[in-house]
């Protein structure tokens, strides 16, 4: 009785019409899928990357895990992400840069081990010193000064 | 389901809060002579309150009481509301509604900041957030020498969210943008079917991914329509302060955007310039008014960070002397080449030149599209110029990468144009 109703009305067939291809237009129910599937940290990780491009998921597993509230070096080797469009991940107005902490991602020739867990960091001909690694994830690393 | 729910709160919230202050039954007797739709109305308290925030982004207290108060008085605003004016709107107000749903799930499906977002806005955007005022903004990252005005609205709604994520603060642009189609769309004379049905084109047909990223173009190109609205709304009645009053905040929100804001301002007094119904003696007033605000814009930024930025940083123009010298003429055919491609990137340029020599051939009358016309001769020739008197060596670079989003900061005010085109020849002719 109802959807006879329904169908009835013209305009809100139209109306049914305009829902569907508003929501279809722009992937709306896929969306919804998306968002009711992954958490929001999982996606920032789809599309940042956890070890790749702008790597959100290393730099979020670092900051999780050591419980860091300041703001760290985070230098990224992708020839694509020159301008660091990583720091803002775990940004903190007015709180200084500890640098006895670097986050290095996507690391091309910026390390040279010394030995097993120490490393002397160059990145982009600047001398950073010697860093002792907090944690690796294929070439992400978290450094510690020595 | 907790994010689909914080969708939905933010999306009232922009409702309730873009109501006030003038939907209310005793303000609106007063403004009866302007005769403003309910779009209008909410364009209208978007300028207000953006005019507020730019105020108010100069002091440091929590941002949140500002939410909090403005929100409390639009709620208590709702007590006098004029509710009569929405059962006109009601197919307008759920397309709005479908439009910002489906846009703002696509925001939170893909919480991506694009380049200049990640490395410049959002860092202004942490710096309201975290209760800091304009000052501060030389202590974060970024180029300081940039206007602040749509972070400080992405800060307030990311501020308001029940989720700590930045994309929660994106939604209000998005609002902001649909919301400036349907406020052309309140002006037409025609069916409400046949709004429906342009309001779905022109949205569609709109539609970029920079809406979507965390740039400030949605905001650009929605304050440029309300720009020339406005201008299009003054008619010979007298004393229509309101629509002055709203040009010139409208005019200094557009400063304070983006630097090329100033640029944009300065073509957009095209309209000002070829309206009849604007007294020469008022126009040379609005003029001065738009100097003064550029000059207090400027004065600002060397008050607070000692320069004044005109494009990107480092921005500085080649000698007059070198203007079409071989070296710089070489950028041209580069430079007609971008501009080819944005044109057809953008069908609203398309349908722009479609329809205005349509109206040309049919109307023959030159002069009375003169304003639209040179808004868009100057609006590619300014775009060009950019790249093209840059001492800068990555010109290429920086047009390959930023043309486009120039042209389409500007590209709304052609809408202005191809509405009142489909209304006169094509809804007006089926309806004889």
């Amino acid at each position: 009785m109802n959807l006879k109703k329904i169908y009835k009305n013209k305009n809100n067939i139209y109306l049914i019409i305009v829902f569907l291809f508003i929501m279809h237009q722009s992937n709306s129910f896929k969306n919804l899928f998306i968002i009711k599937k992954f958490d929001i940290t999982e996606r920032l990780v789809k599309y940042s990357g956890y070890c790749e491009n702008a790597s959100y998921g290393f730099i979020n597993d670092v900051y999780n895990k050591n419980l860091i509230k300041e703001n760290i070096e985070i230098l990224n080797d992708n020839p694509n992400f020159t301008f660091n469009n990583s720091i803002w991940f775990k940004y903190y107005t007015n709180v200084k840069i500890d640098k006895n902490k670097i986050i290095l991602l996507n690391n091309k020739n910026s390390i040279y081990y010394i030995d097993n867990d120490t490393v002397k960091l160059t990145f982009k001909k600047k001398v950073y010193g010697i860093y002792k690694i907090s944690k690796k994830f294929d070439n992400c690393f978290y450094l510690e000064k020595k | 389901m907790i994010e689909i729910l914080n969708i939905l709160y933010l999306l009232v919230v922009c409702f309730v809060m873009f109501s006030f202050p003038l939907n209310n039954i005793y303000i609106k007797n007063k403004l009866i002579k302007y005769n403003l739709g309910i779009f209008e109305i909410y364009s209208a308290n978007i300028l207000f309150l953006l005019t507020l925030f730019l105020f108010l982004s100069f002091f440091n207290f929590n941002i949140i009481y500002l939410f909090l108060t403005i929100l409390s008085f639009a709620f208590l605003n709702l007590f006098f509301f004029d509710w009569k004016i929405f059962k006109k709107h009601i197919i307008p107000l759920i397309i709005l509604f479908l439009f910002l749903l489906s846009y703002s799930l696509e925001i939170s499906t893909y919480p991506y900041l694009d380049w200049d977002a990640s490395v410049n806005w959002i860092f202004k955007t942490l710096n309201f957030k975290s209760n800091y005022g304009f000052e501060n903004l030389k202590n974060v990252p970024g180029y300081v020498g940039y206007p602040h005005l749509g972070t400080y609205l992405w800060a307030l709604f990311w501020k308001a969210s029940f989720i700590d994520y930045e994309y929660t603060g994106r939604f209000v642009f998005i609002f902001i943008y649909l919301l400036s189609f349907f406020t052309l769309i309140d002006n037409l004379k025609i069916s409400t079917i046949n709004k429906a049905i342009l309001l779905i084109v022109i949205i569609t047909i709109c539609f970029d991914k920079i809406l979507l990223y965390g740039y400030q173009e949605p905001l650009m190109f929605s304050v440029c329509i309300l720009f020339v609205t406005l201008v299009e709304k003054i008619t010979n009645k007298k004393n229509l302060y309101l629509n002055y009053t709203l040009l010139i905040f409208c005019a200094n929100i557009i400063l304070w955007i983006k630097n090329e804001g100033m640029l944009i301002l300065v073509l957009l007094n095209f309209f000002i310039l070829f309206k009849k119904q604007i007294a020469n003696k008022i126009k040379i007033i609005l003029f001065l008014i738009f100097l003064t605000l550029i000059l207090i814009k400027k004065n600002i930024f060397l008050f607070y960070f000692g320069q004044f930025l005109f494009g990107w940083e480092g921005y500085e123009f080649i000698a007059i002397s070198e203007f079409f010298s071989f070296e710089v003429l070489q950028r041209l055919p580069f430079l007609i080449y971008q501009i080819a491609i944005t044109i057809v990137k953008y069908p609203i340029y398309l349908l722009f030149i479609a329809c205005i020599l349509i109206s040309l051939i049919k109307e023959k009358n030159f002069i009375k599209n003169l304003d639209f016309i040179l808004f868009f001769l100057f609006n590619i020739s300014m775009a060009m110029a950019i790249f093209y008197l840059t001492t800068d060596l990555s010109w290429k670079h920086h047009a390959k990468v930023g043309l486009d989003r120039i042209l389409y900061q500007t590209s709304g005010v052609y809408l202005i144009f191809i509405l009142r085109f489909f209304e006169n020849f094509i809804f007006n002719n089926k309806k004889n």
